[in-house]
């Protein structure tokens, strides 16, 4: 009986000398996207078509075919640019989380007693959903609310500042929720990776008289590139487009614009002003900053794998 | 296909599983015809509405208010009882505050939704009129049953109205009597003048008690203290919006001068310290419920549970506010209709949706809904004597005689949250009060330039606005 394992023969039609293979090649080649097919026409349906429209929406106003018009304005608006920067100035969590969650990565690692207790602490704050984290928090960062309260006692009123309703300090406020509430998820994250090494490598580079900070400067935190590299690139992108609950929640955008992020613009000139053009330029540029920052992220990594 | 031939041999190993006479090319064309059936199947599924019975309605509303969960009860009631009138079929989808915009913006893109729709009042309806999006009830309901509701003011444009309001409201300054006694004050002197104001905000701060309560967080608060101040030297509504649109100078002190006594009552201390870290609503129940402050900003909804926390013959309200001006408004109350069923224009259902409208203001369902909610009705139809509470009976009495436009309702969602709502925060983050003014200025610049399709809309609206607040 056949083996259905074994490759079936090729047959051939004699023709004249030539040997006229099956079209079993071609075949083949189409398979891996015939089983990938259903999910491309998911994906096509649930993110292509909305990307079309929102190209296309950018591109109008309630007036019609509006051209580059919203991207004139939007470019010209102060609150937009406004919004950019609270970005850019949010990303600074980025490289504040990654350090954080690998020291306390490795610290958990040396095997600290209840290391599991506290690697679950940890985690908590990733586990509590963002609208009752910016609740709670915006009730802790009144000015009469319980940090302040906490300082006072401490007789430390000199530090309890008004976190929330300060232009200067409210974004900053929003960065440090953020921090708190995302810094369990890449604790985790290294810490798994780093159970995961091969402890031979520690073993072999205490041998050799390397020291605690040499032992992680050599040795782990060169494990750790590929995942901090990925931690990297996600927390670049929740920067740019996903702290809108957190922003909304906490201080709505305010005082006075100081915490408007390009989600919020978004929305408000969607759902607020009823500028969807606006808010579908808006959108794009969006999506248009994240793909360019990720596509050279790539381009910068894999030169450096390369190398 | 892989050097060591590896897919081909999980394809043939399957095609061996299933029988030894599936080929691979037969294995392959099933999946291909289950996937392709699959992916029609749910585009037809996605793509074809499902069907409703002609005479079924479908309203989407939002339980509002100062008792949520009796308006609720309310509009259930009433969908039951007008089934039962009219033999129709009607489901209602009970929204949510931060939801029913964004979902009633998709349906509106979508072309379908709705028979009935939850939206405010004023600009909010307005906009989506003047997008095309709305139908008028005038088209559906005969006059003599429109002229009843009461607060329409702010929904009429072009000679057609727009919304079936669902209660009143007014903007009140509730005054906490105790606390001016303690600051020897006569809890009855009178608050009409803004000197007779700030010298009660003075000996109370003398005092040691907060004159002031307030909280700008989320943003609303500006709102409440645009519509109470921004109109001290305005006459009529028309003439605010004129400025809006460019034919007055906003920046001149005739629409700009609240902003410098708003900044003058900061500057004296009057508010409270953490007005820009707390939001409206908990601000005004913790500060006046618990005597932080002597005296709050509140919507006449909202006053029962003060009313309950601070003792009824403790409160006092007022409903006009004190005022530094000269313009008739400036002596009118702040009334408001928050919110009403809107007929989206895609309905198929208008002529009965229409009648659902005006089934919610028969007699009986606003006695209904008042008994559930304590709403003040919108409909002249209902006795006064249904209001059993000399307070409430007081502002009831203000709307129908001396009733004045909530104004944030009448000029741009773009100019309320940028320079409303962020320039009074900014304010009390110590900015100026010449910084606001700037501020209000390059917003209504940039509205004016991003949508000059609404300017022109809202240009119309300002010959209706000057017709129904005659002062």
């Amino acid at each position: 009986m056949k083996n259905a394992l074994q490759q079936p023969a090729r047959v051939a039609v004699p023709v004249g000398r030539r040997l006229i293979p099956r079209p079993v090649v071609r075949v083949a080649r189409l398979e891996p996207w015939l089983f990938v097919l259903p999910a491309l026409a998911f994906v096509g349906v649930t993110f292509g078509y909305p990307l079309v429209d929102l190209v296309r929406t950018s591109f109008t106003t309630t007036g019609g075919a509006a051209g580059l018009k919203n991207f004139r304005d939007l470019l010209a608006d102060p609150s937009f640019r406004l919004a950019i920067e609270h970005n850019g100035i949010l990303l600074l969590a980025v490289p504040v989380l990654t350090v954080l969650a690998v020291a306390l990565a490795i610290f958990l690692f040396e095997g600290i007693r209840f290391w599991r207790v506290y690697r679950t602490l940890v985690f908590l704050p990733v586990t509590i959903s963002i609208p009752v984290v910016g609740g709670v928090w915006g009730l802790m960062l009144e000015f009469n609310g319980g940090l302040n309260t906490i300082l006072r006692s401490l007789r430390l009123d000199g530090l309890a500042k008004d976190w929330l309703g300060s232009t200067h300090l409210a974004l900053w406020s929003v960065l440090g929720v953020i921090v708190w509430s995302q810094l369990g998820f890449g604790v985790v994250l290294f810490l798994a990776r780093l159970l995961s090494i091969s402890p031979e490598l520690f073993e072999a580079a205490r041998i050799d008289g390397a020291g605690w900070w040499r032992l992680h400067r050599h040795v782990t935190l060169p494990q750790l590139r590929g995942i901090i590299q990925f931690y990297v690139l996600l927390g670049t992108i929740t920067m740019l487009s996903w702290v809108f609950s957190y922003v909304y929640v906490i201080t709505s955008g305010g005082p006075a614009d100081a915490t408007l992020v390009s989600e919020l613009y978004i929305y408000r000139s969607a759902f607020v002003y009823n500028q969807i053009g606006i808010a579908s330029a808006a959108a794009l540029i969006l999506l248009a900053a994240v793909v360019v920052f990720v596509f050279l992220f790539f381009r910068l990594t894999g030169r450096e794998e390369t190398e | 296909m892989s050097e060591n031939g590896s897919d081909g041999r999980l394809i043939d190993a399957l095609a061996g599983e299933l029988g030894g006479s599936l080929t691979r090319r037969a294995l392959l064309r099933g999946a291909s015809g289950v996937a392709l059936a699959g992916m029609l199947g749910a585009r037809t599924a996605l793509a074809a509405p499902k069907r409703r019975s002609a005479g079924d309605l479908v309203v989407w509303y939002l339980a509002a208010g100062a008792n949520p969960e009796g308006d609720k009860r309310a509009f259930e009631q009433s969908m039951r009882a007008f089934e039962r009138a009219k033999g129709a079929k009607v489901k209602g989808v009970a929204q949510t505050l931060d939801g029913f915009i964004p979902a009633w913006k998709a349906a509106v893109k979508a072309g379908q939704g709705p028979d009935l729709q939850y939206l405010w009042e004023g600009i909010f309806t307005l906009e989506d009129a003047w997008q095309g999006n709305l139908e008028p009830y005038d088209t559906h309901l005969a006059a003599q049953e429109t002229r009843h509701w009461l607060g329409t003011a702010s929904v009429r444009w072009n000679g057609h109205l727009w919304n079936s309001p669902r209660n009143l409201d007014s903007l009140v300054l509730l005054v906490n009597k105790k606390l001016l006694r303690q600051a020897k004050i006569d809890p009855s002197t009178p608050l009409q003048t803004w000197a007779q104001f700030l010298r009660v905000c003075k000996k109370l701060k003398s005092a040691g008690i907060g004159p002031l309560g307030f909280g700008l967080k989320d943003g609303f608060g500006g709102g409440w203290l645009f519509s109470a101040w921004a109109r001290a030297h305005v006459d009529n509504v028309a003439d605010y919006m004129r400025a809006v649109v460019g034919d007055a100078d906003i920046t001149s002190e005739r629409y700009s001068e609240w902003w410098f006594r708003l900044a003058e009552l900061r500057d004296k201390g009057y508010f409270n310290n953490d007005i820009g870290s707390l939001p409206l609503f908990h601000a005004v129940n913790s500060l006046f419920g618990r005597g932080r402050a002597a005296m709050v900003p509140a919507a006449a909804s909202a006053i029962r549970p003060l009313l309950r926390q601070v003792g009824v013959g403790n409160v006092r309200v007022v409903s006009v506010w004190p005022t530094f001006g000269d313009g008739k408004l400036a002596k009118r109350n702040i009334t408001i209709f928050s919110g009403g069923m809107v007929l989206p224009a895609f309905s198929k259902q208008k002529q009965l949706a229409a009648e659902f409208a005006a089934f919610l203001h028969r007699p009986d369902q606003l006695r209904n809904q008042y008994q559930l909610t304590t709403d003040l009705p919108a409909d002249d139809r209902v006795s006064a004597g249904l209001i059993r509470e000399a307070w409430q009976l007081q502002i009831y009495q203000q709307i129908k005689t001396n009733p004045g436009p909530w104004l944030e309702d009448w000029i741009p969602t773009q100019m309320d949250s940028e320079a409303n709502f962020s320039g009074c925060q900014g304010l009390f983050a110590g900015q100026s009060a010449a910084d606001q003014v700037k501020r209000t200025r390059d917003v209504l610049e940039k509205w004016r330039r991003q949508s000059p399709e609404l300017r022109k809309a809202y240009r119309k609206w300002i010959g209706d606005a000057r017709r129904v607040y005659r002062t």
